[in-house]
């Protein structure tokens, strides 16, 4: 009797060691989260890659993966339904989407103000959307890709008062040869991506930006599936915190976000990368308010420029378009 | 170390120390004063900077309330608000009100740059100083909804379409009805606010205030640089604190990582944290100024203690140095060299008794030369008295040998020849005088042997004093007296000497041995010799009647006996002789025993 005993503790023992192991590690694998990006890799991004490059997502034991953005891609559908779990997306894609009734929420404004801007050359006498009438304007989304230089110009001149119809309206032409040859008096664009090559070139330029003139939107929101934010708010506001983190680095000193971004960016061109990085900061950090942060008049204004023009299927409650729950807990643990 | 090394260095060192103590305290104090000072400044800096900072924007406000109540403003405004833009009547309101109360207002720098008059429906700015801002919409700007209500000011702000940092005071324009006509929204020409922040409040050249926003954005642009602003963020110990929420001082390194003193302040009404920085540089400037006062006060001190303490080395050395050198001198016997000097203190008290001691010395040393002189001429004397004793203890033996030869000559021919004339008794007593006569001839011949040895020359030569022993052994005994005595020579090392005087010493000695322990039924005799460091030291070894120790003063005597001639013959000259032999060779003579115990004999020559 008493070999066999000591033969099953001889035995025992290593399989009981074992098992504590497999349940200590079965507790340690990290998150597998995708991001679903709304553009290709690009300065855009930055407080991504440096949140992933620095390990701040790896130190919430998330190991994350980056999903680039394609043409007419529903990224709303990516995040509801798989294969994503956050996504970088436009407002007016949130409050569409939610408004069909997709269970998406923000969760993070990253860039509080849009850089979609329509320019003039300085010397057309362009100062305002006024001017534009008898002109010909760029901003047409031919591709799909760039619905909010076309809605927010819509949003902009219906706000005016303004008749489109007065105006020539063609394709937005993503290397501009319709502006530099004179073809489209305005054309519009991004401030913190192509309004710099244009810069780069020397143009004087008029600036119109719709923000001026009640087209007044928020840009690159992180959002998730309400699913998820019921399944696991841990995860989300650890992915969350890892993000915000990486984009407070990313506005301290964007010079050294460039080499990261060099790291995934499609244009490998450091001058660039920097420059849009640069014209990316103001939208992330106005000097107001906690990176990420979201007031609800804002939205609520959102919501209501949106619903003027007729894009929203039906009226909901536009704060279910949103939370602060993750903010308040990060920034709330935080607070001074 | 010498003494003049060391009087030097404890002087430099009891001087020293005390300044530098004084100097290091001097210092310490200095600074904390200075510090504390530095500290003070930096506080109320703080205290006006931020005063300042309020009643620029409430002057600010208060302009824009003013300008906001007058009653044309007032007038166009609700013109503005409820007549239609194409109606003159708008136009006519609108121009008013840019050319007569905005654009007055706006000055090339300072104060506002650019005031606004929006509407209270919509967020259009109705009428503005610059044209370019006209038909723009406010709805969604906090100063514009806060403005509608009250008087607002919307902190500092990156303003995209400006691409600028800015900050806008709104207030609302009311009527007479009390209703809202207008939000007048003024822009700030933000180089007020880093002129007002950056203007020297004092002397320091390095000193700087500036304003940090929640995000550990800079506000204004520090003095040390341009583009700072919503652009840079700073994450020093004095900003932490500072936006922690509390006021306060500390040490550490600024943006730029200078060490400076930093004073912060939290300012609640505006969500900012005003700093104010020195270099610690240029704030301890003073302090090192100090420090190098202090260091060359004291190593000038320093200087001056050891040139002195060398001095006063020197001159407590030097005359003691003198009376080292008089010293050695009076060692050498020099005894007339003096050292004395003047000098009253203890050194020269010193050097006067040196001169005495040598002076008493010389007398004493005078006086022992003659000692000597008188003992040589004493000794002269005492060795001619000597000789002439000897001589005389001579002759008179010799004269006495003649006498008695004839006493007893004449007695053994009356003993012999006129036998039958005498009786028996006359038979004795010529015996008597016979015996008598022959000893005292034979004592009057040791008598001359000894005396004889003290004037004969010594020939050295190297002796085998084993060989000398066993012959003068042989010599004295017969084959059957050596049968009763057990003769022993030990290794006995050669010696240095006159052979037949020599040759007497081991005689004497032996025949003792062999005489004294003529009682013993067997005798033990041993002859012994060995080298010590400067002698040959030579023994003859005896278990004879032996003798008292307390009468070793006498062994050596002339005529000295220990036994009576009834125990052991013989005349007491023996010892004597040989002791006068090897004296003469310069070696000593001693000797052990004990009574009935035997004795030893040592005699010694030297190597």
């Amino acid at each position: 009797m008493k070999f066999i005993r000591r033969l099953l503790q001889f035995l025992l023992l290593p399989a009981v060691l074992l098992s504590c192991q497999c349940q200590l590690k079965a507790g340690q694998p990290p998150d597998e989260v995708a991001l679903q990006l709304k553009g290709v890799h690009q300065a855009e991004f930055a407080g991504f890659y440096i949140a992933r490059e620095r390990g701040y997502y790896s130190r919430e034991n998330i190991r994350v993966t980056f999903l680039e953005g394609e043409k007419d891609l529903a990224i709303v559908q990516r995040v509801v339904y798989g294969p994503a779990d956050f996504g970088v997306i436009a407002p007016e894609s949130i409050l569409t989407a939610r408004s069909q009734g997709q269970p998406v929420t923000a969760i993070a404004a990253i860039c509080r103000q849009s850089p979609v801007v329509y320019v003039a050359m300085s010397d057309s006498g362009i100062r305002r959307p006024r001017d534009f009438l008898g002109k010909t304007v760029a901003t047409l989304d031919a591709s799909g890709s760039q619905q909010d230089l076309q809605l927010q110009f819509y949003i902009m001149m219906k706000r005016l008062g303004l008749d489109i119809s007065k105006m020539k309206l063609i394709a937005w032409d993503p290397n501009f040869a319709t502006f530099y040859d004179g073809e489209a008096a305005v054309t519009s664009c991004y401030s913190s991506g192509s309004l710099i090559s244009m810069r780069q070139k020397g143009l004087n330029l008029n600036l119109i930006w719709p923000s001026d003139y009640g087209a007044y939107f928020y840009s690159d929101m992180v959002v998730t599936s309400d699913r998820l934010i019921a399944e696991n708010p841990g995860l989300a506001a650890r992915f969350l915190r890892a993000t915000l983190r990486g984009w407070q680095d990313a506005i301290e000193d964007y010079q050294q976000a460039v080499p990261m971004i060099l790291k995934y960016a499609r244009d490998r061109d450091p001058q660039l990368q920097a420059a849009m990085m640069e014209a990316q900061l103001p939208l992330v950090h106005t000097g107001e308010d906690h990176i990420g942060w979201m007031k609800a008049e804002d939205w609520l204004a959102m919501y209501k420029l949106l619903q003027d023009y007729g894009l929203l299927a039906k009226p909901f409650d536009v704060n279910r378009s949103y939370t602060m729950q993750f903010l308040n807990e990060i920034y709330g643990s935080e607070s001074k | 170390m010498n003494l003049r090394s060391r009087i030097t260095w404890l002087f430099a060192l009891l001087a020293i120390v005390p300044v530098v103590i004084v100097g290091f305290l001097a210092l310490y104090t200095g600074r904390q004063s200075i510090e504390q000072v530095e500290i003070n400044h930096l506080v109320s800096t703080n205290l006006m900077k931020s005063s300042e900072l309020t009643r620029w924007i409430e002057g600010n406000q208060l302009r824009i309330e003013e300008l906001a109540q007058r009653p044309l403003m007032v007038q166009h405004s609700a013109t503005l608000a409820t007549s239609d833009p194409a109606d003159p009547a708008y136009d006519n309101a609108r121009l008013s009100l840019e050319g007569d109360h905005l654009s007055p207002r706006i000055k090339p720098v300072g104060g506002f740059v650019e005031i606004s008059v929006i509407s209270p429906d919509s967020g259009i700015i109705m009428a503005s100083s610059d044209d370019a801002q006209e038909g723009k919409y406010h709805s969604n700007q906090r100063f514009y909804v806060e403005g509608k209500t009250h008087t607002y000011t919307q902190g500092v702000f990156y303003s995209l379409p400006l691409q600028q940092t800015t900050m806008i005071v709104s207030t609302p324009v009311i009527d007479r009805g009390k209703n809202l006509v207008a939000v007048l929204a003024g822009r700030l020409d933000l180089r007020d606010l880093s002129l007002i922040m950056s203007a020297q409040s004092g002397l320091r050249l390095s000193e700087k205030t500036y304003l940090v926003n929640r995000s550990n954005f800079f506000v204004t642009e520090p003095s040390f640089g341009a583009g700072y602003a919503l652009k840079k963020t700073v994450r020093t110990e004095g900003v932490q604190a500072g936006l922690s929420g509390s006021d306060g001082v500390g040490f550490y390194a600024d943006f730029r990582n200078v060490p400076v003193i930093g004073a912060y302040k939290w300012l609640p009404e505006y969500n900012m944290c005003l700093i104010t920085e020195v270099n610690q540089a240029e704030a301890y400037a003073r302090i090192d100024a100090m420090a190098v006062t202090i260091i060359s006060i004291v190593s000038l001190l320093a200087l001056i203690v050891v040139a002195a303490s060398f001095l006063l080395a020197r001159t407590i050395t030097q005359p003691l140095a003198r009376l080292v050198a008089g010293a050695a001198a009076i060692g050498r016997g020099r005894l007339d060299q003096r050292v004395g000097t003047a000098a009253k203190d203890e050194i020269g008290e010193l050097s006067r008794a040196f001169d005495r001691m040598a002076m008493e010395l010389r007398e004493t040393t005078v006086s022992l030369d003659e000692l000597e002189q008188r003992i040589r001429e004493r000794t002269v004397q005492l060795e001619a008295a000597n000789r002439e004793l000897e001589a005389f203890a001579y002759s008179v033996s010799h004269d006495l040998r003649a006498p008695l030869r004839a006493i007893g000559g004449y007695t053994r021919i009356l003993l012999e020849e006129h036998q039958q004339l005498l009786d028996a008794e006359g038979s004795r007593v010529c015996s008597v005088i016979s015996e008598s006569a022959q000893k005292m001839s034979a004592l009057i011949d040791d008598l001359l042997a000894f005396s004889r040895l003290g004037r004969s020359a010594i020939n050295p030569c190297k002796l085998n004093m084993e060989e000398l022993a066993n012959a003068v052994f042989q010599d004295l005994t017969t084959a059957q007296s050596r049968q009763r005595i057990d003769f022993q020579v030990d290794a006995a090392p050669p010696g240095m000497g006159d052979l037949s005087l020599l040759r007497q010493v081991w005689v004497n000695l032996i025949s003792n041995a062999i005489k004294f322990s003529s009682r013993k039924r067997r005798a033990v005799i041993r002859v012994h010799g060995e080298n010590s460091e400067s002698e040959v030291v030579y023994s003859v070894q005896d278990n004879g009647a032996g003798f008292d120790m307390q009468y070793t003063p006498k062994l050596f005597g002339v005529f000295q006996r220990l036994h009576s001639v009834k125990e052991f013959e013989g005349n007491g000259v023996g010892l004597a002789l040989v002791q006068r032999v090897v004296l003469r060779h310069g070696g000593r003579v001693w000797a052990e025993g004990k009574t009935g115990k035997g004795a030893t004999f040592y005699f010694s020559l030297p190597r």
